[in-house]
């Protein structure tokens, strides 16, 4: 029956989506709240102003006069990080998607039920692919909550609403690598491993690689996902709707490649 | 029973699992059938290839060469087909801890097209079941009944059980058997895989060995039982030397004590009953060997049932052609 994995899902992890939304929410607004006035961003400008550029470049930070902003604030302080944080929440549910239930057991059971085996990962990506929509809604509501109740930030909401729009495509790429991987490999430790390299390999190299523009990384910083998501200007510039749909391109290709391998493979041996 | 449609068919069976030195072949050229409304009980011990065969039919694995069939469909191809009739019970059940039986049967139920409630709850009342706990809060007895519910509720055409009975009490055990024999009785098909060699003997119809991967015989259980050999207990007047017997054709196995004897005879009473020539017999009785003995002979390499054998497996090989 079509759609019976996926609402089975989303009945069965809404609440971890809650949780991870209260959490990563608390850590936003913890950031907001503790902005006292506008000229406690100034004072820090000024501090950053006296760091080396390529440790500012390091951390995405080519204009100190906007880190002085609320919008420049927030994205230093939150969005440049989203997509890491978001990428963790991408490996704890990708490997939701079949690496926890084949190494529990669980699999023979729910591959004896009349289910293709492509449309139980299709169905389950679907369904982690929304509730990572929602959590980022969680976490818009929540940095939005906290704004409210300080004055001396003033965000514009569509701005603040694209920005954490922005952090999804990266987030969809790392929950169908992680995919990905669990259906490649039979062992879940491997694939966790695997992706959680790849999470954090992406960000290093997108970050060194943006600070040293003659190094190696620079050169190979195309690979980095995390190239793409530009969480630091997402609020000044606004998206940039072809690294989103490369993005999005690329989570298709994998989530595609993630169904034909698992479709192919041994089970749970 | 066997004369029925096949409802597997497994012909040149192989799987060898990668590995140093070549692999391990964990299945090697089974060929068998069953038939529909037969109990076909499937012994072995561990490692001896069982579940491979089943995670075989389910296509959880792909076999290395060889093909099945179940309902005359292919097991690779048409195996969402398949999965719509069978009902699978694992021999290590394993479900989310933390969702109750109810959501899980429910969950199960949609993804097969609906299932009947009423008798899902007939069945639970039957097994002493409490629908409502939390899979963590069961026994491994009370795991097994879920197991149960899950293979048995939408009442599939065949229903394949890997070491259905384990952790049952008793009791359990014997409305187990009943359930069986209602299924069989309705027309279902039953691939029953298991240790419990009792089991096996009190509820299939044909009985399969397999020893290190391969098929050593395949034949009803009654004709497996009645075998070229049975005990005889004699009760003499007087006792007698074990001496006797020695070098008796067909006679083995010889326990004297007192005027009770007791040994194993392979073919005809002649030569028994001249060595006694002269003893005044009080009773003889004679018993078919149990189908426990039967299964030790195929792993203990006792030469009295090779001639069973061989003559079962080339029964077999003719069913197959």
């Amino acid at each position: 029956m079509t759609g019976v994995v996926f609402f089975e899902t989303l009945r069965r992890y809404w609440r971890q989506m809650l949780f991870w939304g209260l959490a990563i929410g608390s850590l936003m607004a913890i950031n907001v709240l503790a902005v006292p006035t506008v000229d406690a961003l100034k004072e820090m400008a000024q501090l950053l102003e006296t760091l080396p550029p390529f440790m500012l470049q390091m951390f995405g930070a080519t204009d100190v006069q906007y880190m002085a902003t609320p919008e420049g604030y927030l994205a230093s302080q939150t969005f440049m990080l989203l997509l890491l944080v978001m990428g963790v929440y991408a490996i704890v549910v990708g490997l939701n998607v079949t690496a926890n239930d084949e190494e529990r057991g669980i699999m023979d059971n729910v591959l004896a039920l009349p289910i293709p085996r492509w449309r139980l990962v299709l169905e389950k990506l679907a369904a982690y692919a929304l509730m990572s929509a929602g959590l980022l809604a969680l976490i818009f509501l929540s940095t939005w909550g906290s704004l409210i109740l300080t004055p001396a930030l003033q965000v514009d909401l569509g701005k603040l609403l694209l920005a954490t729009l922005n952090g999804l495509p990266g987030t969809l790429v790392m929950l169908t690598f992680t995919t990905l991987v669990a259906a490649v490999f039979r062992r879940k430790s491997l694939a966790m491993a695997t992706a959680a390299i790849f999470l954090v390999g992406s960000y290093l190299v997108d970050n060194l690689g943006a600070a040293a523009s003659e190094s190696f990384l620079a050169t190979i910083r195309p690979l980095s996902f995390h190239a793409y998501y530009n969480g630091m200007n997402a609020m000044r510039d606004g998206l940039n709707v072809g690294n989103m749909v490369l993005l999005l391109v690329v989570a298709l290709v994998l989530g595609g490649l993630a169904m034909v391998a698992y479709q192919r493979r041994d089970v749970g041996v | 029973m066997a004369s029925g449609l096949p409802i597997i068919e497994i012909n040149g069976l192989t799987k060898t699992y990668a590995g140093r030195k070549g692999g391990h072949k964990a299945l090697d050229s089974l060929t068998l059938n069953a038939y529909q409304g037969e109990i076909l009980g499937y012994l072995g011990p561990n490692g001896a290839g069982k579940t491979t065969t089943i995670r075989l039919l389910l296509d959880l694995i792909r076999p290395t060469s060889g093909s099945a069939r179940m309902f005359g469909l292919d097991v690779n191809h048409d195996s969402v087909a398949i999965r719509k009739r069978i009902g699978y019970l694992p021999a290590e059940l394993a479900l989310w801890e933390n969702q109750t039986s109810l959501e899980i049967i429910r969950y199960f139920g949609r993804a097969r097209g609906g299932v009947d409630m009423r008798y899902v709850r007939e069945l639970a009342e039957r097994l002493e079941f409490d629908l409502t706990k939390k899979i963590r809060q069961y026994s491994t007895g009370n795991k097994r009944k879920i197991g149960l519910i899950l293979a048995l509720m939408h009442k599939p055409d065949l229903l394949i059980l890997d070491e259905p009975s384990s952790g049952l009490d008793p009791l359990m055990q014997q409305l187990f058997i009943q359930l069986l024999r209602e299924a069989r009785d309705n027309g279902q098909t039953i691939f029953l895989s298991s240790h419990m060699l009792s089991e096996v003997q009190a509820v299939c119809d044909r009985v399969a060995i397999l020893r290190d991967g391969r098929l050593q015989t395949i034949d009803r259980v009654d004709a497996l039982t009645h075998v070229d050999f049975y005990w005889v207990n004699l009760r003499l007047r007087e006792g007698v030397s074990l001496d006797l017997f020695r070098d008796l054709p067909g006679v083995n196995d010889v326990s004297v004590n007192g005027d009770q004897i007791r040994l194993r005879l392979n073919g005809d009473f002649e030569p028994l009953l001249q060595a006694l020539d002269g003893h005044y017999i009080v009773d003889v009785r004679t018993e078919d060997p149990t189908l426990e003995e039967v299964f030790l002979n195929y792993y203990g390499d006792l030469p009295l049932l090779n001639g069973h054998k061989r003559a079962a497996q080339a029964k077999d090989k003719e069913r197959v052609k």
